[in-house]
């Protein structure tokens, strides 16, 4: 097994042997691989974020021990050698934290997150198939050196190599003179006398352990009158294959021999019949016979909990899943249509089969629909990190709290909404937390805090970033928007609080004026805007001055099934999702006023615009205003309108389809579904309707 | 044409906008349906007619007499949606009239026309011609991927525009 | 028949050996995640034999193989152990398991264990 880029020449690797690649196919195991890995890689993320803050916790260092030790084993196992090598001095390394002979400092830790980010980076070349691609040279030289300088200090031997003072076993035996008296007494006792030479497969690879079975195997059946290297030597490694053993048994010579070979791993045994007359032959000196293995206490608490999911849980790709839902979704479709079709029937039977039938469809539809929620601390989970990062190269000190990461989203909003919340976090770190000298003139505390919340609310799921820095300054923004002709002066003077902090959010807001290592960097929050309204949600800011930013993302549970409102206009249907309907209403004619043009209702003393949805949609006004007309109030963040529409038809639960990528975005459309007859219906996205 | 194409031939089927006849190549056909009621899209380009459900699936149609500027034609019961596949996703084209299935031998098959009033040979695959008929094999990627205008007349050989 | 009962932290390692066996033959009596979970299923099931992780959380393979042992004395059980775990391995073999395999896995290696074991 080669490793050009990575090898460490001065050290001696333990020889390892890849799995045999036709007993088993690698690429079989990739996958589970790299999941199970980046679950050990985030726990030791998470425990060493915390044994920053407590160091003494020493279940903390066991609990990062077992992760490095599984690493280890799964990567020697699939030949990542990078990886294992990585691992393992990381075990050395927290093996010196563990028994106290090192304490956890600064720079140590910073060693040891420098190898978590190595190893991320080498998980990352496995997943795009570049087996070793990445040097781990530095981060292996900076773990050994931090080992090297504690044994030092300690004064160990750096490595207990096994090539060290190995002696041969075929030197003759040398006995003490009362162990000629043993043997004689043996011999007197009818016993046999054996000389025996045992060698170990040279690619066995804890030759003492197989020593150690043949002894325990021999003690079993008589008595070890010497053995060489001394048991001491071969519990130490420090032994070349083979050893000797002078032995007195009862058994024949055929039995030791095939005790012997029953242990696995033996390549040969020899056997001599010693008698008395050789005993005589050898020199004087040598070892003696001092007993077993010496046992070493066990150093495993086995008291604390990994924090997984893993266990009792089944991996499935998500493409199944997504079939699985999909199909769910056509059955939920057949399933209205069937219900139609029941209500018009004057056989009750049928009626009552497609009831029955339209309940199981609804728990089948829930429960197929809680198998793709996956909690949010998959993306929260790696935020402590970096925000201490960022605070680290910024100077800065600051705290994040993190509330409800068990609340569950849909996986496919999980997946894209870290992006958004990793550009919120960083510019509240950048430009919310201000430095400890601000903080503490403005009479703060000085360590920043950011809270990170999710809860749910409704059919929602908010998430809340909450900073206690400086705010956001009205003023600049306006200056800045103005600046880059987002407003204009008329507009900018009507606009106040949440609505000057909205600019933030606006297409060209943030440019390349502010960048920063941190913030900036071209993509400004109109990206964080994009993506949160892309996944159907909403995203509002609040400020003050002084005091911090508050900016909450609101999302759908889930993607692929909503309740919404069915309306007709222009003699189409169009589903509304019921998030974003307030109330429906007749509204008379009336009751309407017109204001700057505008045509404006006045609803518990709230004055709300009307849109004609067949205007706002295709530009044409067909509606009668004589009469009554049935409105939909909708709301989406803070904005509260009024949908004319033609006909009222009820809620009703729909399938989002995708709309062809070929036909871009449509301003006002979120998606289409399938009505029960079979009919297309658009879903409206109320935030980006006009 | 791909070299390919003009060595093998090419199976097409046929359909006629107006009083011309088109072609498409069939491997690019997934199915011919009955025309249907096609939802309206807001804020689409004006030959985007709509979509439509197949089979659970929403797909994009387009109204090709309304692509190629011709007049609008009335629905009967000859009018057709071709289902037609482009790069994985599919796409709805309304036709007058599906007629045939005809083969072109490599021979049988041109070029697009060069030098015509502003050149819209990129929406075209070639001319098929055959038994004194003249058929424009189209590509019909470049019929949604493309926002040009294009006419009809822009789109006829040469020989044919000036008949 | 009872089969093997494998018995490791990781999925990723229990699948490596599940396939190794099952390609030669063994039938799987179960997976076990931790040691309680392996005692647990070692009474349920009786396997013919355990393989036992060593470092496990909750409860170690070195204490399981003791509490197995209790329960039936004759237990086959074979230790995985990582390198650089002899006196882990010594430990486990002086608690009652008839053998050691060394991750990473080498199939035969583990072929070789599981037959010895099951035909001593």
């Amino acid at each position: 097994m080669s490793c050009g880029s990575c090898c460490l020449s001065k050290r001696q690797w333990p020889e390892i042997q890849l799995i045999g690649g036709a007993a088993v196919d690698i690429n079989e195991y990739r996958d589970i691989f790299l999941a199970e890995s980046r679950e050990y890689l985030q726990n030791l993320n998470d425990s060493l974020l915390r044994l920053e803050k407590e160091p003494e916790n020493l279940e903390l260092i066991q609990q990062m021990f077992r992760s490095a030790h599984s690493l280890k084993g799964m990567s020697a196992t699939m030949g990542y050698d990078c990886v294992m090598k990585l691992t393992h001095e990381m075990e050395n390394l927290l093996q010196l934290l563990r028994d106290g002979s090192l304490c956890l400092s600064k720079e140590l830790a910073d060693v040891l997150f420098s190898s978590l980010d190595a190893l991320e980076a080498q998980l990352a070349s496995v997943e795009n198939g570049e087996k070793d691609a990445v040097s781990v040279l530095p981060v292996l030289e900076k773990l050994s050196a931090a080992c090297s300088s504690a044994q030092a200090a300690k004064g160990l031997p750096h490595f207990a190599g096994n090539n060290g003072e190995s002696r041969l076993a075929s030197e003759p035996f040398a006995l003490e003179e009362f162990e000629k008296v043993i043997i004689r007494e043996a011999f007197a006792l009818g016993d046999n006398v054996y000389w025996l030479e045992v060698n170990i497969s040279k690619d066995s690879l804890l030759k003492s352990v197989r020593a150690y079975m043949v002894i325990k195997a021999l003690e079993e059946h008589g008595t070890l009158l010497k053995v060489k290297p001394s048991i001491s030597e071969l519990e130490e490694d420090k032994f070349d294959h083979a050893f000797h053993v002078l032995y007195q048994t009862a058994v024949s010579e055929k039995e030791v021999v095939s005790k012997i070979y029953d242990i696995l791993e033996i390549e040969r045994v020899r056997v001599e019949k010693i008698n008395e007359s050789q005993l005589f032959t050898a020199g004087a000196g040598g070892d003696i016979v001092t007993g077993s293995f010496r046992t070493i206490p066990q150093v495993e608490t086995p008291s604390s909990t990994r924090v997984s999911l893993l266990d009792k849980t089944v991996r499935v790709d998500t493409s199944k899943l997504d079939t699985l839902i999909n199909l769910v979704g056509e059955l939920v479709i057949n399933r209205t249509r069937l219900v139609e079709l029941g209500r018009q029937s004057s056989d009750l039977g049928i009626a009552e089969a497609a009831e029955q039938l339209d309940r199981i469809t609804s728990d089948l539809q829930s429960a197929v629909m809680k198998l793709r929620m996956v909690p949010i601390k998959q993306v929260f989970d790696r935020f402590p990190r970096m925000v201490r990062d960022l605070g680290k190269d910024m100077g800065k000190n600051v705290r994040l709290e993190i509330v409800g990461d068990t609340t569950e989203l849909d996986r496919s909003i999980v997946n894209q909404i870290g992006e958004p919340l990793v550009h919120l976090l960083r510019n509240a770190v950048d430009h919310g937390i201000e430095t400890e000298e601000e903080r503490k003139k403005a009479g703060k505390s000085p360590e920043g805090h950011i809270r990170l919340e999710a809860r749910h609310e409704g059919s929602y799921v908010a998430i809340e970033v909450k900073d206690d820095g400086r705010g956001l300054n009205e003023e600049l923004i306006i200056e800045k928007a103005l600046r880059q002709k987002i407003i204009t002066r008329e507009e900018a003077e009507k606009k106040k609080g949440a609505a000057v902090y909205s600019l933030i959010f606006e297409n060209g807001f943030s440019t390349a004026e502010e960048v920063t290592d941190i913030s900036g960097r071209g993509v400004g929050m109109d990206a964080v805007k994009k993506i949160v309204e892309k996944l159907n949600g909403l995203i509002d800011i609040q400020s003050t001055p002084g005091k911090g930013t508050n900016i909450t993302i609101r999302l759908p549970l889930t993607l692929a099934i909503i309740k919404a409102l069915l309306v007709t206009a222009g003699g189409e249907t169009y589903a509304i999702p019921v998030e974003n309907v307030s109330e429906n209403l007749y509204i008379h004619a009336d009751d309407i006023h017109d204001i700057y043009r505008q045509k404006v209702i006045s609803l518990r003393n709230e004055v709300i615009p009307l849109v004609p949805l067949e205007k706002s949609l295709f530009g044409r006004d067909n509606l009668q205003w004589d009469c009554e007309v049935p409105a939909v109030i909708v709301t989406a963040g803070e904005k509260k309108a009024g949908l004319l529409v033609d006909q009222l038809l009820g809620q009703q639960e729909i399938v989002i389809k995708a709309l062809s990528s070929m036909l871009g975005k449509i301003k006002g459309i979120a998606g289409a579904t399938i009505l029960g007859n079979g009919r297309v219906a658009l879903i409206l996205n109320v935030a980006t309707l006009t | 044409m791909s070299e390919l194409a003009k060595k093998q031939g090419l199976q097409v089927v046929v359909f006629r906008l107006s009083n011309e006849e088109f072609a498409i190549d069939i491997q690019q056909l997934r199915e011919v349906l009955k025309y249907v009621d096609i939802t309206r899209l807001p804020q689409t380009s004006h030959f985007i007619e709509g979509v439509i459900n197949l089979r659970g699936d929403v797909i994009p149609v387009i109204d090709l007499r309304k692509r190629f500027g011709i007049c609008e034609g009335t629905i009967d019961a000859r009018t057709r949606i071709i289902i037609v596949e482009i790069t994985d996703q599919l796409l709805g084209l309304v036709v007058d009239q599906v007629s045939e299935v005809l083969y072109f031998s490599g021979d049988q098959i041109q070029d697009p026309p060069k030098g015509i009033i502003g050149d819209k040979s990129r929406f075209i695959r070639g001319i098929g011609k055959k038994d004194n008929r003249l058929i424009i094999i189209l590509s019909p990627d470049m019929v949604i991927s493309s926002e040009e205008k294009v006419e009809l007349r822009e789109l006829l050989p040469e020989q044919e525009a000036v008949a | 028949m009872p089969g093997i009962l494998i018995t490791d932290d990781t999925a990723f390692m229990r699948m490596t050996l599940k396939n190794i066996l099952t390609k030669n033959g063994f039938d799987i009596a179960g997976e076990a995640a931790d040691g309680n979970e392996a005692i647990e299923m070692y009474k349920s099931t009786r396997p013919d034999l355990v393989t036992m992780d060593i470092t496990m959380p909750n409860l170690d393979g070195i204490t399981a193989i003791k509490e197995i042992m209790k329960v039936d004395p004759s237990a086959r059980i074979i230790v995985c152990s990582a390198m650089g775990q002899k006196a882990l391995v010594i430990d486990a073999l002086n608690a009652g398991a008839r053998d050691f395999v060394v991750k990473p896995f080498q199939p035969d290696r583990i072929v070789d264990a599981v037959k010895k074991a099951l035909t001593a």
